[in-house]
């Protein structure tokens, strides 16, 4: 009977096997492994092996050791801010069902950035928790903002509609993180290396209490796996399947945000990751998210050790911020994915 | 009975018409009296005689070096990056029908200013070199995201997403060359991100006049054909214009007219992409918005500048004034033409 | 009144490398009504298109008086061949007079003044499409219909000989539909426009056409007058469907009722092949 048939599937959800997905996660594992031995032994210093496999035990007798040393959280703080913003990319993009959704073109970092700043500049907040808590606010307050814009008027929130919302309420935001700024030059140095994004000065006392908001937002996003699933098919058949949509919907972005607001508040905001790494991992394992979730975390991690590597690499003997690297990368591909999409779905 | 309706006809016309130019010559005497303004009040107020006496070139003690060298430099640059901006600003968003799509979201600005930036600190440059420069730098970003953005023919919202994404990247320039400025301070660095008069002098104003007189007349004299776009391109073309060759001059105009002033003062926030729309909602969308856009930019530009030195606590540069401003006008924008789906 | 021919020849046209148009031959008969009929995507608006100059042909051309438009200037071709197409742009709060002022763009240049001759232009559109009451109105206030009949009134404005429309009645009702068409119809008969429109209801194509083309895959199928062009042949070869072709007796017209699976009145329902 042709009328009860069910919908097709999109196709790229049962073309490939398992066991190809599980190749891929063998090999993407590979890579993050090299890469975090590449984090911890490359800088702008050259350091002996000896000395490395010195510091990694505990030693930090000379100055090589020391170097190690302070590698180490770096690489700790850069492997979990990349597994959260990729994440946080693919639940965002699953839960608004947009391609160009991302920490960054919503606006959420930039949130995170004016909660922290005029928290700091208004507020006197010092201590580590105070300044997670208001960058997870401003990033929820700024990307519901965000998306009730983009989603007013016709046709919801069109590709178009939130890119622009959210561009234009990122350059609202930074004008008004400067206001805040200006007047301050007592925090205004701090304020400004923290504001182009980086992992360099990580300690462990600054990474441990942004880790149960971490715990907390990866075990949201990755259940939610399944929910993301269901919303692909539209708000309207989602529905139809027996799924509670705007709840499902709500508890997606929560985790995403508590994700990029977390990581905003130690590394200040890192552009384009979350857009870049899901469509990536798109290419490799398709749309099922109970894959691309999990892959989306490690090429994440991936891409953010590399890019900090090579920030400390071609700038010899400076460093250049990983934000600055992230955004040189990251840009070129937000245009490719714009020229791939065709007019009318803009 | 036809020269009945023929006479109501010129008569809503000549009507409409005066309406405009009534509502023109408004903002010219505001932009006007607020340019006096400026000349004579600020931390101490100067008599109207005087300042009379120092345009005419006499040697007033006391007022000379504050009007002559401080206050009228700084009030002749904001007028023309003001009129640029609004002019330049409203052009885009008419070409494209969007009034998001001006060329501080589309990465015009931010090219431009990245130039300018690149060409002082890194290049040691100076004077009316970075403005040529910047404005080279802002037709290669200009060319760039039309070339992108091609593929078919130029769809605006493709042209305005890889806009955004060019202006991202170029953000990130700005922020790495400002980070490696030998002596850094962030009043210099306020110019390049967000845009400020402080510090004119009058040899400024000469590469903005010129730039005024060769974009801004080469957009004026595409001025109708500019209004035949708005109505799609489709029925544009059908009414006789050659839609790619009118938007390559529009651009060139547009982005010329754009960077010098922003080579100058910095991209200052949000004045192009304000004017239009504010100009839009005033004298509406009959005649064309060109120089009533400019006029609102000059607007915008004074009283945003007068409002950060001498209204708010603290001294603010012009841009972040006008970001502060703009922020919520622009989000009522967004909102409306969200609701709507229309164009300016 | 001069009367202008318009033909295609050869003509091949697409957007990029897809080919949409496939050597294809047309002659527009002078002074009449032509509606293209066919089914989605088989080149009816590419044809439009590409006859307006709006796209460029890969080969072949299209001839104005034996000239090609595309080596007519723009301006002095939109003097005798207009296009209103399927969606156009009204500027927000634009007042009908204003709007269809705008169709004296091709007579006009950088340093003309607006003359009488200009006004007259407007009212006598405004006449023609009766919207003279709402020439101090809002565009964006009027319905759908009346929004219609002032984008034909700017098309007035232009005085072209030679208008084309694409889906001039999508988006309305019936009775409005019938009023646009109707509207045309007086401005073929009154001054001898030649009208060339595409349509998306058969049944309202051979009521008003002289002149019925019918397109499938790019080329022209058949093209003649309405009785001879509008058969169950015509129908099955250019929309896959079969159908009855009765007389209206009001206008004598043909008119295509399509046959279904369902719902015979002779007997049982045709099944779909069974297992």
């Amino acid at each position: 009977m042709r009328l009860s048939r069910r919908p097709d599937l999109p196709r790229s959800i049962v073309a490939r096997s398992h066991r190809t997905k599980s190749l891929w996660l063998v090999g993407l594992v590979a890579i993050l492994a090299l890469l975090l031995m590449l984090s911890v032994t490359v800088g702008t210093r050259e350091v002996a092996w000896t000395d490395i496999f010195a510091a990694l035990s505990g030693k930090v007798d000379d100055i090589g050791q020391a170097a190690v040393a302070v590698r180490i959280p770096r690489t700790a703080l850069a492997l979990m801010a990349g597994a959260a913003l990729g994440l946080a990319g693919a639940v965002m993009q699953g839960v608004t069902r947009n391609p160009l959704a991302d920490p960054g073109i919503l606006g959420v970092n930039m949130g995170a950035s004016l909660a922290v700043v005029v928290g700091v500049a208004w507020f006197d907040i010092a201590s580590a928790d105070a300044y997670i808590w208001t960058a997870v606010l401003g990033a929820g307050c700024s990307a519901v903002f965000v998306y009730t814009i983009g989603s007013l008027g016709r046709g919801g929130a069109t590709p178009l509609k939130l890119a622009l919302a959210g561009a234009a309420t990122s350059v609202a935001f930074s004008s008004m993180v400067i206001a805040v700024v200006l007047p301050r030059a007592d925090i205004a140095g701090g304020i400004r290396s923290w504001q182009i994004g980086g992992v360099g000065g990580a300690t462990f006392d600054r990474i441990l209490p942004v880790l149960p908001f971490l715990a907390v937002g990866f075990a949201i996003s990755l259940l939610s796996a399944r929910k993301l699933n269901s919303l692909a098919l539209g708000d309207e058949l989602a529905a139809g399947l027996g799924e509670r949509v705007a709840v499902a919907r709500a508890a997606a972005a929560l985790g995403a945000i508590l994700l990029c607001g977390a990581t905003t508040a130690i590394c200040g905001p890192i552009g384009f990751l979350g857009l870049v790494v899901p469509h990536l991992c798109r290419l490799l394992v398709g749309v099922d998210h109970r894959w691309l979730l999990p892959f989306s975390m490690i090429g994440g991690a991936c891409l953010l050790l590399a890019a900090d590597v090579v920030g400390r690499i071609v700038a010899r003997p400076a460093e250049l911020d990983v934000g600055i690297v992230t955004a040189l990368i990251g840009a070129p591909f937000f245009i490719w994915i714009v020229r791939r999409q065709r007019v009318r779905e803009l | 009975m036809t020269s009945l309706t023929l006479n109501a006809i010129i008569e809503g016309r000549q009507r409409r018409g005066r309406r405009h130019f009534r509502l023109v010559g408004l903002m010219l005497v505001l932009v006007l009296a607020i340019f006096a303004l400026t000349l004579s009040v600020g931390q101490s107020i100067t008599p109207p005689g005087d300042v009379l006496r120092v345009l005419l070139g006499e040697n007033v003690p006391g007022a000379t070096f504050t009007v002559g060298q401080l206050r009228l430099p700084r009030a002749v640059l904001a007028v023309l990056a003001g009129l640029s901006f609004g002019l330049g600003g409203v052009a885009f968003q008419i070409m494209l029908r969007n009034p998001l799509a001006s060329p501080d979201i589309i990465g015009i600005s931010s090219g431009a200013s990245a130039a300018a930036v690149f060409a002082i600190i890194l290049l040691g440059m100076k004077g009316p070199m970075v403005s040529v420069f910047a404005v080279v730098a802002g037709l290669g970003v200009a060319l760039l995201v039309y070339g992108l953005s091609s593929r078919n023919g130029v769809a605006g919202t493709r042209l305005i997403l890889v806009g955004i994404g060019v202006s991202a990247m170029l953000e990130s320039v700005i922020a790495y060359i400002l980070s490696q400025a030998p002596a850094w301070s962030l009043q210099e660095a306020m110019r390049w991100l967000t845009g400020s008069v402080n510090g004119a002098q009058i040899g400024q104003a000469l590469p903005l006049v010129l730039a005024l007189v060769v974009f801004g007349g080469l957009l004026l004299s595409r001025s109708r054909d500019l209004e035949a776009l708005r109505l799609g391109d489709d029925t544009a073309a059908a009414l006789g214009v050659r839609v790619n060759a009118t938007r390559i001059m529009i651009i060139i105009g547009a982005v010329g007219i754009i960077a010098s002033a922003t080579a100058i003062t910095g991209p200052i926030a949000f004045v192009a992409f304000l004017s239009g729309p504010i100009a839009a909602r005033i004298v509406g969308n009959n005649r064309s918005l060109l120089i009533p856009s400019a006029l609102i930019g000059a607007l915008l530009v004074l009283a945003g500048d007068y409002a950060g030195q001498f209204l708010l606590p603290g001294r603010y540069p012009v841009g972040v004034v006008t970001g502060a401003l703009g922020a919520p006008y622009l989000i009522y924008l967004i909102v409306r033409v969200n609701r709507t789906g229309g164009s300016l | 009144m001069t009367v202008h021919t318009l033909t295609a020849s050869g003509l091949s046209a697409g957007y990029g490398e897809t080919e949409i148009l496939n050597d294809l031959d047309l002659a527009i008969p002078p002074g009449k009504i032509t509606v293209i009929v066919g089914a989605n995507a088989c080149g009816k608006s590419t044809l439009l298109r590409t006859m307006s100059r709006l796209l460029t042909p890969h080969r072949g051309q299209v001839l104005l008086d034996g000239k090609s438009i595309h080596k007519t200037p723009p301006r002095e071709l939109a003097r005798t061949l207009g296009l209103l197409p399927q969606s156009p742009i009204a500027p927000e709060g634009i007042t009908v007079a204003d709007l269809v002022s705008r169709g004296r763009h091709p007579h006009q240049n950088l340093f003309s003044r607006w003359t009488r001759k200009d006004d007259e232009a407007v009212d006598v559109a405004l006449t023609a499409t009766k919207t003279v009451e709402l020439a101090d109105r809002p565009v964006d206030e009027l319905s759908g219909g009346q929004r219609q009949r002032i984008w034909i009134a700017m098309a007035l404005a232009q005085e072209t000989e030679v208008l084309l429309l694409d889906e001039p009645t999508t988006f309305l009702d019936i009775s409005h539909q019938v009023e646009v068409l109707d509207l045309l119809t007086d401005l073929n008969h009154s001054r001898g426009t030649t009208v060339v429109m595409v349509l998306h209801d058969l049944n309202l194509a051979a009521r008003y056409a002289d002149h019925l083309v019918t397109m499938t895959e790019g080329r022209i199928h058949v093209s003649g007058r309405p009785e001879d062009v509008l058969t169950e042949a015509t129908v099955r070869h250019v929309f896959g469907l079969e159908s009855r072709i009765i007389i209206d007796p009001t206008s004598g017209r043909p008119i295509m009722l399509p046959i279904g699976r369902h719902r015979m009145a002779t007997g049982q329902d045709v099944k779909e092949d069974q297992p």
